[in-house]
């Protein structure tokens, strides 16, 4: 079956469901019908093969556990970045157009940077970022020079070769 | 999970390959790294052309992760707002969306609803605009694109007027009356009186077309008020100022438009675009080649930039868009 039929056929059966499934578990309509939504267009996204697919509505719930989880992570971004921004000093504030920017980059490094522990994640955005020597990482870390090394090793695997394995 | 950045297709790279191309680019970023090491990371990369494409994977990585950066952030505010741990209030929703109930996270999303309360609003949307809310009576509606419907409540009567597009209403019981109070529709095709239950009505200016989803409705033309047609669950009929034709069988379940997406099962790419239009400002052409593809989907309504640029990837066909609000569709050369 092509990947548009069985989309379809997922929509039109499961559609319904999931909705409810979502509403019953966040006790809200409306945010269950945008969490459907998304979930489709997760789907629609990463082309999954939907004809492999025994159990839609297990798969289906798999999705839209992810898409809600995802959409906290986001809201925690946003209010952490607010709460950097509040500590900022006036004339360093952003543009509310800027701001919107730095949101967005900052929601897309965390999808890159998906299941690394924090400390790894904070060698990786010094050096990256601002290409900060492994030795003054340590030192602000308080960590060992090898450590550090460790974690960047971790980070630039996990980043540039996904799916190559740990 | 799929948020990493998509591999390179066909990277199959040997581990050691993979290992190497890792280790040399901890050593390049690690502040310590000399003319002499760098000259060997050089030949390293010369050396196999395995290790030039492992290091080719990681150059285009790094642009887009630089691209995207740009200067825009810091790595002192990346640090304090990615490298945190998960906190409490996180870890208990993702309980909660596991299996336990969780108050208040609605309000906590910021699901926005539209502030139409009251006994008299005028309701409208803009092409391509859609919007729902509940009324004081906890009738829900979703009102689609390019639509106008009016509120207007009494103390003996519900009664929305929909003056045109289309409208998904679903009604609750009256609690506020005893007895409870009629809910009717008018178009100006006539009056559509709700018999508990969720319908469409769509109205294009000519005629009102209704289709029913729970419960009935009953028609009634606005020239001849008793000659009413009743429409059951799974039936639609089309009303006009004159008559109401005979209920015929219909979809079972609520449009997907309220839901935000357009649904195409086996559509003429030439009814796609017509439906297409109804959501978007400005011309849609079609070439008259390809207006007899057909194409099945879940579009999302919010984007319809990206449904066009879809078009493309589904159908051999090729979308210009010579000036904003001017889209062609023909034949992909």
């Amino acid at each position: 079956m092509s990947f548009p039929h069985a989309l379809t056929d997922l929509y039109v059966q499961h559609h319904g469901w999931l909705r409810s499934w979502l509403q019953r578990r966040l006790g809200h309509a409306g945010d269950a019908a945008d969490f459907a939504q998304d979930t489709y267009l997760r789907v629609i996204e990463s082309r999954t093969v939907l004809a492999d697919i025994r159990e839609p509505r297990a798969f289906l719930t798999t999705v839209a556990k992810r898409v809600v989880a995802n959409h906290l992570r986001h809201r925690e971004i946003e209010r952490a970045y607010l709460e950097t921004l509040a500590h900022m000093p006036q004339p360093l504030a952003p543009s509310p157009e800027e701001r919107a920017i730095v949101l967005q980059t900052l929601l897309e490094i965390d999808a890159i940077l998906d299941g690394l522990p924090p400390k790894v994640r904070t060698a990786f955005l010094w050096a990256q970022l601002d290409g900060m020597p492994y030795a003054e990482i340590a030192e602000r870390m308080g960590v060992s020079l090898s450590s550090v090394k460790q974690y960047m090793a971790r980070a630039i695997r996990h980043c540039y070769f996904p799916g190559a394995g740990a | 999970m799929s948020a990493h950045l998509p591999a390179h297709p066909g990277t199959a790279l040997p581990a050691p390959v993979v290992d190497a191309a890792v280790e040399w680019l901890v050593h390049l970023w690690s502040g310590t790294a000399t003319a002499e090491s760098r000259a060997d990371w050089q030949r390293w990369r010369a050396a196999h052309p395995q290790h030039e494409q492992a290091w080719q994977q990681i150059e285009a990585t790094d642009t887009r992760l630089r691209g995207r950066t740009a200067g825009m952030v810091t790595a002192a505010t990346a640090v304090t707002t990615l490298a945190g741990p998960p906190s409490p209030r996180r870890r208990h929703a993702l309980r909660g969306i596991g299996g336990l109930a969780v108050g208040g996270v609605a309000a906590w999303l910021g699901y926005e609803q539209l502030p139409w309360r009251g006994w008299g609003a005028d309701l409208r949307t803009a092409r391509g605009e859609q919007r729902s809310t509940t009324l004081p009576d906890g009738t829900r509606i979703v009102l689609n694109t390019s639509s106008a419907l009016d509120v207007r409540y009494t103390a003996g009567l519900r009664r929305l007027h929909l003056r045109e597009g289309e409208v998904l209403i679903t009604t609750a019981p009256d609690d506020a009356a005893t007895p409870p109070r009629p809910f009717v529709v008018d178009t100006p095709a006539g009056r559509i009186r709700a018999l508990g239950t969720r319908f469409t009505v769509r109205h294009d200016g000519i005629a009102s077309e209704v289709a029913v989803y729970d419960g009935a409705v009953e028609l009634s033309p606005l020239d001849k008020p008793d000659a009413t047609v009743r429409v059951d669950a799974g039936q639609s009929a089309r009303l006009t100022p004159t008559a109401a034709t005979a209920p015929s069988a219909s979809e079972a379940e609520p449009p997907a438009w309220a839901e935000g997406v357009l649904v195409a099962s086996d559509m003429r790419l030439a009814d796609f675009v017509a439906e297409l239009r109804r959501y978007r400002s400005g011309v849609i052409s079609l070439a008259p080649e390809v207006a007899h593809l057909r194409l099945s989907g879940v579009f999302p309504l919010a984007d319809t930039d990206r449904i066009l640029q879809s078009l493309a990837q589904v159908l051999p066909v090729e979308v210009r868009v010579p000036v904003r609000y001017w889209v062609r569709i023909g034949p992909s050369a």
